[in-house]
This record gives structure tokens, C-alpha cells and sequence, in this order.
């Protein structure tokens, strides 16, 4: 059996497949797995022992066509692009000449859509995001589509990206899925022995992330490092502490560095390979950094983390998995306060309770950080679990006329007899419900823009409707109408509950489909 | 060409280029693996203009 695994995201992304990589594994010993990613992420991909073979994808040289000719005019000319049609056309059947049995895409670009349907024979089964034969965007499993309505920066997803990844895969991942290459980290000269450990306490610190809207700039970083060489001065601690640096040269050159006796500091950034930097995980007792590659290196490495998080990400997705980690959170990292922030990591240090309030890591999960009506409505219609309670008559009052006028719509195409579907009395009634179908989905925006929290559902409706096969008229029209009920009878349990004036918490969701 | 602006406009006419071919295949031949290619190399032109596909999988362009 041939798998293919696409990963075109970023490094971080990439060691977030890792567990998925290593479940699949476990699920199909004797498969040949391979893997595509980009080549400038590839360093990303040492060490990841399962994989039988990485393709790398040479973006530049792709497009190397195009940006010679940039160099020279000012228009692309029709040999330049069917010379790079050629090129990247060459470049994709080689991959595709390897006829794999199942593709896996774990990226969430219209890109990889059409590269992993341009991939797919026949027989190939396929799990992610990929194209319908005449080139829409198809969603063929559930976690494809739950990604595609709910998970992004700004929605209210809570589960772990890594956890998204393994359910589209098609795959359930444990903690011992979570595995780094010790033999390879061990060949790094940054890699320390675990003797020298007994006598320092060591914090890996990374001062960068990939975007700078991620992190702290180097100002805070100076202050966050100074509070925590005096509060470490001040704890009960008696072995040294030993501070390393890592991010790149630019992210270490800014921040001044704290001198105290018990405090050692060691600025390595610009210094290291990536493989150093998960040598230096791997041997650290604690790590500390924003949303960045590190905090997955060590949830691989079972390093405990002190995670700095802000409203530009959403730590429930790529926070760190480490039993005991420990997330700050603040809004914008100028709210950060870093005498606080300091404090909280020399208690990590100590293995003391935090002053909280801090998200914490435990059993798998992260402890409940604020209520939300839109992660409980997801948990509704996504795990079976009880609706929320919601309380917005006119909203409501809308949502359930806006579902029952397009059930309406359906019930009048219903008549239409298979044999007279091409007829143009059938098509003029076709292109008529199409344009009330445009005007729902108008209303769904304005209902939307007037209750932000019932957008879970709304983005559910509208991928389940994306999702519908492509087949016959009546097929197409009753899956679209077995959508339309679903909502509709959420939108009429919505009310009905709130006439009762209470939530029957027995009732399950799936009871009402 | 090493002005980004002068680059960045020289890659918006070729994907109006690469559009107008796809649409003329899939016009006159239906959607084919000609039409994908095009249509692959079209998205790959468009992360280069706004970097999207190489951001995280959780990003809000995907």
C-alpha cells in the first residue's frame, strides 16, 4: 500500500504531523509512506523516522520560468508560461506516476486541492481537501470539513490542530505518538548530558516565532529574562539556572542579557540548525516561548512548556501538549505584564502552583480557560452534545422562517418529475430557486452580523451544503433538503426550548436529526 | 525587474493569462488534467503575491 502525506504548510505545521505520521504508521506497519512539503520546510522532516520518502516541493525553481522573464519584460509571454506549465506539469506526474493508494492532504490551501486531486487515480481513496472532477473544492471526510467551517484565527475551534490532522488522516493519536528522534538529537553538539542536568536548571527560550505578530519584540523579551534571573535569585532554588537563547540572529541580537550569580545565560540564536534547536529542547527542563515551531519540538520532546499566547492565535490549536504546560494569555503583547509573566515561569521552575488565572495543561487537555456559547454550540452539532441555550427571539425568529421558506423552495422542486428535469418550465423553476437559494444565504449573512455567536452553525450549514455529491436531481435535492431540516429543526428546538424557558439536558442532538 | 511592485503586476497579468487559457479548455474540452495544471500553477502564483499557503494550517487565508 502507497500513502502520500501532504504537508504544505509551515514548520510548525510539519511537527505538528509528526503524531499523525507515526499513528499512521502503527495503523499500516507494512505501507510505503511518503511525504511532500515544501523544500524550504523540509529541514522539518529530519527525523521523522516512519516516512519512507519526502518530496520536496522546489517552489522556486517552478517558477523559475516566470521570474527570469520578470527580470527582462514587463508582460509574461505565452512560451514563458507554457514553459512553466511544462515545468510544474513534469514535476507533478512524477509524483503522481507513483499511483498512491491513499492521499492524505493535512494542508488547507485551494493549492493542495488541486494538486491532490491532480494526484488521485481511480482507485486512489483520498482524505483532506481536494477537487470534484469539474474542479469545485470537495470536502470528502468529516475532519476535512469541520476544518473548512470552523478552525482559523477568529473561530471559536478548541480542538488541537495536531488531533484535526490524525481525524482526517483517519487515524486516533495517544501520547506515545508524540515521539522525538533522541538518537539523532544526541549527535548535536547542543544536545547536553543528562548528568549535567543535576546541577543547573535549564530553560530553552525562544525569542522569535514565524510571524512577527506571534510574539514579543525584543524589549519585553530583555525584561521578561531580567525578571526571571531575580525571581530565580529569590526562590528556594539551589541549583544554577542555565538560560538559552535560541530564534534567529536578528530575534537575539536586540535583547540585552540579565547577570546574576546563579544565572546563566547563553545566547545562541543565529547559531543553531533547526535540529540543534530540538537537541536543545530535548535537554532543557522547561521550555518558554510564544506560538512558534519550539512548542511543538517540545510537546514532541514531553518538555513542559510556559507558553506566552495572544488574541492573533488561538493556543487551543497549537498550544503545547506537554503534561503540565502552562499558557499566559493576554490580548496583545503589550499587555503582557513580565514581572507576572517571570514569576509564573520560576514557579513552573519550582514545580509550584501558578498565581493563575493560567490555562494548564492536564490530562490530555487544557483546563477550561472562559466559557464560550460558540465552542459549546460546535460540541453540539459536531459531538452529539447538548445545544446552548440561546436567547435572541428575533434572530431566532428569523432563523427559523430563513430555513423553513428554503425547505419550502425544496418541497416545490420535489414535484418535478425525473423524466421532464431538462423540460424549460423545470429549468426556469431551477434558476428561480437557485436565485431564493443566493437570497438565504444573504439572510444568513445579515443573521450572522446580528448574532456572531450562531456562526458555528451557519458556517456548519454552509459546508454540509458544499459537501452535498455531485449525482441526479433528485439526489442533489433531497441531501440538500435533508440539510435544510437539520438546521431548521435546530432553529425550532432553539425555540421551543426557550417557550419552555429551560434546556431539557437529556436531549441529545442527535435525537432531533 | 527586481522592483517587487513591477514583479508583483508582471505576475497579475500572467494569472489573467493562465485564467483565460483554463477557462478556454474547460470551454471547449471540459476540466482536464491540462486545466488543473493550469489551474495549480495559477494558485502557486497567488501565494507568491500573498503568501498564503505558507501559513499555518490555521491562518485566515488557506
Amino acid at each position: 500500500m502507497k500513502i502520500l502525506i501532504l504537508q504544505l504548510a509551515r514548520l510548525g505545521d510539519i511537527y505538528l504531523t509528526w503524531p499523525t505520521v507515526h499513528a499512521l504508521r502503527k495503523k499500516f506497519p507494512g505501507a510505503n509512506l511518503q511525504f511532500l512539503c515544501r523544500s524550504y520546510y523540509q529541514s522539518a522532516t529530519v527525523g521523522m523516522s516512519q516516512i519512507d520518502k519526502v518530496w520536496a516541493m522546489p517552489t522556486a525553481l517552478l517558477l523559475e520560468p516566470l521570474f527570469k522573464e520578470a527580470d527582462q519584460n514587463s508582460m509574461a509571454s505565452e512560451s514563458c508560461l507554457s514553459e512553466s506549465i511544462a515545468k510544474f506539469g513534469d514535476w507533478a506526474e512524477k509524483i503522481k506516476a507513483e499511483r498512491f493508494d491513499l492521499i492524505i492532504n493535512l494542508s488547507f490551501s485551494p493549492f493542495s486541492s488541486y494538486l491532490t486531486h491532480f494526484l488521485t487515480e481511480n482507485e486512489t481513496q483520498v482524505r483532506g481537501y481536494t477537487r470534484t472532477n469539474d474542479g469545485y473544492l470537495s470536502l470528502p471526510d468529516d475532519g476535512a470539513a469541520y476544518f473548512y467551517a470552523q478552525v482559523g484565527v477568529g473561530r471559536s475551534n478548541r480542538f488541537h490542530l495536531s488531533d484535526l490532522f490524525a481525524e482526517i488522516a483517519g487515524v486516533g493519536i495517544v501520547p506515545d505518538d508524540w515521539v522525538s528522534p533522541l538518537a539523532l538529537l544526541q549527535q548535536s553538539p547542543f544536545f547536553k548530558k543528562g548528568e549535567s542536568s543535576e546541577s543547573s536548571f535549564r530553560i530553552c527560550v525562544h525569542v522569535g516565532a514565524s510571524a512577527s505578530y506571534k510574539c514579543l519584540r525584543s524589549e519585553p523579551w530583555a525584561q521578561v529574562l531580567k525578571f526571571i534571573a531575580e525571581e530565580y535569585e529569590k526562590s528556594n532554588l539551589d541549583k544554577a539556572l542555565d538560560l538559552f537563547l535560541v530564534g534567529t540572529q536578528a530575534e537575539g541580537s536586540g535583547i540585552s542579557l540579565p547577570e546574576n550569580r546563579n544565572v546563566r545565560v547563553h545566547n545562541v540564536c543565529g547559531k543553531t540548525q533547526l535540529i540543534d534547536v530540538f537537541a536543545l529542547v530535548q535537554s532543557s527542563d522547561l521550555v518558554v516561548g510564544c506560538d512558534s515551531v519550539v512548542i511543538h519540538m517540545a510537546s514532541l520532546a514531553k518538555i513542559p512548556c510556559f507558553n506566552f499566547s495572544f488574541s492573533t492565535v488561538n493556543f487551543y490549536e497549537t498550544g503545547p501538549i506537554a503534561e503540565g504546560s502552562r499558557v499566559l494569555y493576554s490580548e496583545f503583547p503589550e499587555m503582557l505584564n513580565s514581572r507576572r509573566a517571570a514569576k509564573e515561569i520560576v514557579l513552573m521552575a519550582q514545580s509550584a502552583s501558578s498565581y493563575g488565572p493560567l490555562v494548564t495543561r492536564f490530562e490530555n487537555k487544557f483546563s477550561d480557560f472562559s466559557p464560550s456559547f460558540e465552542w459549546d454550540l460546535i460540541r453540539a452539532l459536531y459531538l452529539g452534545e447538548t445545544f446552548p441555550k440561546f436567547q435572541n427571539p428575533k434572530v431566532l425568529s428569523l432563523l427559523v422562517d430563513t430555513f423553513h421558506f428554503g425547505l419550502q423552495q425544496l418541497d416545490s422542486l420535489e414535484v418535478i418529475d425525473q423524466n421532464e428535469v431538462r423540460s424549460e418550465r423545470v429549468n426556469s423553476m431551477k434558476k428561480s430557486t437557485l436565485q431564493v437559494f443566493d437570497q438565504v444565504s444573504g439572510l444568513m449573512k445579515a443573521l450572522e452580523t446580528q448574532a456572531p455567536e450562531i456562526s458555528p452553525l451557519l458556517r456548519w450549514f454552509q459546508t454540509e451544503l458544499i459537501r452535498v455529491p455531485q449525482g441526479d436531481f433528485r439526489s442533489v435535492l433531497l441531501a440538500t433538503k435533508e440539510i435544510y431540516s437539520k438546521s431548521h429543526a435546530i432553529a425550532v428546538y432553539w425555540r421551543e426550548v426557550n417557550s419552555q424557558d429551560q434546556i431539557q439536558r437529556s436531549e441529545n442532538a442527535r435525537d432531533l436529526f | 525587474m527586481s522592483n517587487p511592485e513591477n514583479l508583483e503586476r508582471f505576475l497579475e497579468e500572467a494569472l489573467k493569462k493562465l485564467n483565460r487559457s483554463a477557462e478556454q479548455i474547460v470551454e471547449t474540452g471540459g476540466y482536464s488534467q491540462e486545466a488543473e495544471k493550469i489551474r495549480m500553477l495559477e494558485e502557486l502564483i497567488k501565494e507568491q503575491l500573498h503568501h498564503e499557503n505558507t501559513h499555518s494550517a490555521v491562518s485566515q487565508t488557506r
